[in-house]
């Protein structure tokens, strides 16, 4: 199984998506993507080489075809409309008031807001924003996420809704181009970073609900990036993040081990391109999961460190600790009695400070001792080993520490 | 080479097989993560993998739906083949559009015959629901929906029945059993039976006896499809007997039905502390709308004539209201043009007001369940939401403690300082 591994490891050279790719850059910059895709010819449409079920669908989707002549006219981030509106029932967020007044706001703060039981039977033109508009606005948005003024709970409910309301639009007008795809990508990475973030306060009840939420709008929103990336499919072209995304898709299911699955990945599987399903990153994504499903702890964690993107990492990190705790119980009821084991070479198996690694011990149940020389030890075979309660702390993950900011 | 590309192949498909293993060694598996609430299916198919008709995908994409909720997931691609269907999830979750969306793909208009018939306890609901069935049919123009509900002179709905019958009726049991009785209401065709919030009309023997009289009267083949936030374990099987086989559907369940994005607290005071106490929290907190909920007619006339008199603005809606004034009080606290609602039980159910962040329980509901509906109108739809409850008596208490227990939720006393970011849209 290695050897086949090396194999296939020299094929997949061509891959363009480097490690470093995804380190200390959140989002991308917003003038070199808009020149990029300024230069880009239009997409061929979708190959002809289509299985039958997708035929099916392709079909469905000519047939649907939503009133493409539906553009909006709105040259604001908010409608004026809405605003004027808005200000009148001082339904403003915090970012939207002009100098902290709850009752007043401008055209370069309000931002339109989600709105669940709209129509266009009841929307004029200049109620939606055009692309230009909306690409506007949403690098807007996530330039409020380097703030430092608020906390992040309160910036991610305001992005979190607002590019709420910028997917709606983007669906009602049926925007399928590639400026759609890049402002999928964005929106995703807000909430794959917010993934993480969040998980990290998920002892504040509160945060637990906004991590439920969260996690409810990344599915969609990677879903809807799979939409577009198909849309625009062609024979010979992988989007330059479309790997990565996918790849993200298979780790989430890193938290489906023990719950329903929406739909098998198999069947996922099937609908995937090849060059995007042979991929670098596809590729480690599925080695990660099968490591996660067959308790292979060491494997887990040396792909993780050697591998791991940015986004990969913030998907993964709430399940790194179940895999510790695995590892745990393994070396605690395999180990030698007689022998116990050093916490130092354990915090290096387990890519975890020495000192984050004695508090982790304790929680699952753990006692630590220390030799004559000073050195800490972990005791195998203690009866005491339990899974924590109650969830974990934050805990680092060593190789990943340039994320931790 | 050739051999390499076989290989790889072959070695593909059994890494596919491989990650579909239900059987893990069972110390390689992982514990769920404690304290996680509810759980997000990981879908990646849309409505267009439901095979909808083009039409309703258009009214779809129209509406801004961009993709199926969890219960829409679940639901609609049994609901569509004609399987009856029980389906308890909390309000927000897009129970309406389950039921909307699979009679219009089923509905086969035939002029002069009624095809589906949706009942529920409220007149506001009725209307909203029928709104909906507006909305989404807008390319199908031959299915034609219609309300029907007491306050209105029956004749009007005679008339509209002889000139223009609809494909799908809408109504509230009294309403429609007495029109069926006339024969002006014919049942005989009906293919799909809805009952939004069901539990709330089984539970009341006078409106179950409707439901079971009218249900009668339609034929028995037909789709039956029931739906509430809240299936006690006593309703359930008093709603299977309408029904074959049905798919039961229980989102949150385990989770016990928690109020994602919902901050709730309670107040203890006496009685004769409560007005000014409610001045004091409309006062000091910053909302867009506000529902208060009281227990009867009369305290609802009283606490709003009160609330004007303070010069807040305040309407109220209640069941001595004629239904027009009904209607047009709820419209206009929809579009905004009052900010808070006094009103009883009578709205506590489905009702869709986005703007409202503040539920206050001036008179505490009977039942958990009240209290669940109640404070849902509040924090729909994964928003955020701030519910208060006035509690001022042991039985008041008592209740409060049967909502902890029942919602896994840990309501705690109002802290002198609200930080607004937990229940305003920042």
């Amino acid at each position: 199984m290695e050897g086949g591994y090396g194999n296939r490891g020299s094929s997949f050279s061509q891959s363009r998506r480097g490690r470093g790719r995804g380190r200390g850059q959140r989002f991308p910059s917003n003038q070199s993507k808009v020149s990029s895709f300024a230069e880009r010819g239009t997409p061929s449409s979708s190959s002809a080489n289509r299985a039958s079920a997708s035929v099916i669908s392709n079909t469905l989707e000519d047939d649907a075809q939503p009133s493409s002549n539906f553009v909006g006219t709105c040259p604001y981030m908010c409608p004026e409309r809405e605003r004027i509106q808005r200000e009148k029932l001082r339904d403003l967020a915090i970012f939207e008031r002009l100098h902290g007044n709850p009752g007043k706001s401008s055209p370069a703060l309000a931002v339109k807001k989600f709105c669940r039981t709209i129509s266009t039977k009841y929307v004029q033109a200049s109620d939606m924003r055009p692309i230009t508009v909306l690409e506007d606005t949403l690098n807007y948005l996530l330039s409020l996420l380097e703030s430092k003024e608020h906390l992040f709970e309160v910036v991610h409910d305001f992005v979190f809704d607002r590019t709420r309301s910028i997917r709606q639009d983007i669906t009602m007008q049926n925007i399928v181009n590639k400026k759609a795809i890049y402002m999928y990508e964005g929106m995703v990475k807000f909430h794959v970073v917010s993934h993480y973030k969040l998980w990290c306060s998920m002892s504040d009840p509160n945060t637990a609900s906004l991590h439920h939420l969260n996690m409810e709008q990344l599915t969609k929103t990677l879903a809807s990036l799979f939409n577009l990336y198909e849309a625009n499919q062609n024979s010979n072209h992988v989007h330059e993040n479309e790997a990565e995304f996918h790849s993200l898709y298979v780790l989430l299911h890193l938290g489906s081990y023990s719950q329903p699955m929406g739909e098998p990945l198999s069947l996922w599987f099937q609908r995937v391109s090849t060059p995007v399903l042979k991929s670098k990153e596809m590729c480690f994504a599925r080695r990660i999961l099968r490591s996660f499903r067959l308790g292979n702890y060491k494997d887990f964690f040396c792909t993780a460190a050697a591998q791991a993107s940015y986004l990969q990492f913030c998907i993964m990190m709430p399940y790194i600790n179940e895999v510790r705790v695995l590892a745990l119980s393994c070396i605690n009821f395999g180990g030698y009695k007689l022998h116990p084991y050093p916490l130092l070479d354990l915090s290096k198996l387990l890519f975890i400070k020495e000192s984050d690694l004695e508090s982790f011990c304790n929680h699952c149940g753990l006692e630590t001792g220390t030799d004559e020389s000073g050195n800490k030890l972990l005791p195998t075979k203690q009866t005491t080993f339990s899974h924590p309660k109650g969830g974990f702390q934050r805990y680092s993950f060593l190789g990943l520490q340039e994320y931790e900011r | 080479m050739g051999e390499l590309k076989d290989t790889e192949a072959y070695e593909e498909e059994l890494i596919d097989y491989e990650e579909e293993e239900e059987k893990a060694p069972d110390s390689a598996k992982p514990v769920a993560e404690s304290g996680k609430k509810g759980y997000v299916g990981i879908h990646s198919s849309g409505f267009r993998d439901f095979l909808l008709k083009p039409e309703l995908l258009r009214a779809i994409v129209d509406s801004g739906f961009e993709h199926p909720s969890e219960v829409q997931h679940e639901c609609i691609p049994q609901a569509i083949l004609g399987m009856d269907v029980i389906c308890q999830a909390k309000s927000g979750m897009g129970k309406t559009a389950v039921f909307v969306l699979s009679t219009l793909q089923q509905v086969d208009p035939v002029p002069g015959q009624v095809a589906a018939l949706v009942l529920c306890h409220t007149r506001e609901l009725a209307y909203q629901i029928c709104h909906e069935f507006e909305r989404f049919s807008t390319y199908l123009p031959d299915i034609k929906a219609a309300v029907f509900y007491g306050g209105v002179n029956i004749k009007v709905h005679k008339e509209l029945l002889k000139n223009e019958c609809p494909h799908i009726v809408v109504g509230t049991p009294g309403r429609i059993l007495a029109l069926a009785r006339d024969k002006d209401l014919g049942l005989k065709n009906v293919r799909h039976f809805i009952l939004d919030e069901c539990d709330k009309m089984l539970e009341s023997l006078d409106m179950r006896r409707d439901v079971q009289e009218i249900f009668k009267l339609t034929p028995h083949d037909k789709q039956v499809m029931m739906f509430s936030a809240t299936l006690s374990k006593e309703i359930r099987p008093v709603c299977k007997k309408f029904m074959q086989d049905p798919m039961e559907i229980y989102v949150d369940d385990e989770a016990k039905l928690t109020l994602h994005g919902l901050v709730q607290h309670y107040i203890k005071l006496q009685e004769t502390e409560k007005n000014r106490k409610l001045n004091d929290l409309l006062d000091a907190l910053d909302f867009n709308q506000v529902v208060i909920f009281v227990k009867s007619v009369s305290r609802a006339a009283e606490l709003n004539k009160l609330l004007v008199e303070c010069n807040f603005p305040s309407i109220c809606i209640h069941s001595a209201m004629s239904q027009e004034e009904r209607l047009k009080r709820y419209k206009g606290f929809k579009e905004g043009k009052q900010r808070i609602l006094v009103a009883t039980d009578l709205v506590g159910r489905g009702i869709d007001i986005e703007r409202v962040n503040i539920v206050i329980n001036y008179d505490m509901p009977d039942s958990a369940d009240t209290y669940l509906h109640r404070v849902g109108r509040a924090g729909r739809f994964g928003t955020k939401g701030l519910a208060i409850t006035f509690v001022s008596s042991t039985a008041d208490s008592e209740v409060l403690n049967q909502v902890q227990s029942r919602f896994e939720v840990d309501i705690k006393e109002l802290p002198e300082q609200i930080d607004t970011s937990t229940y305003m849209p920042n």
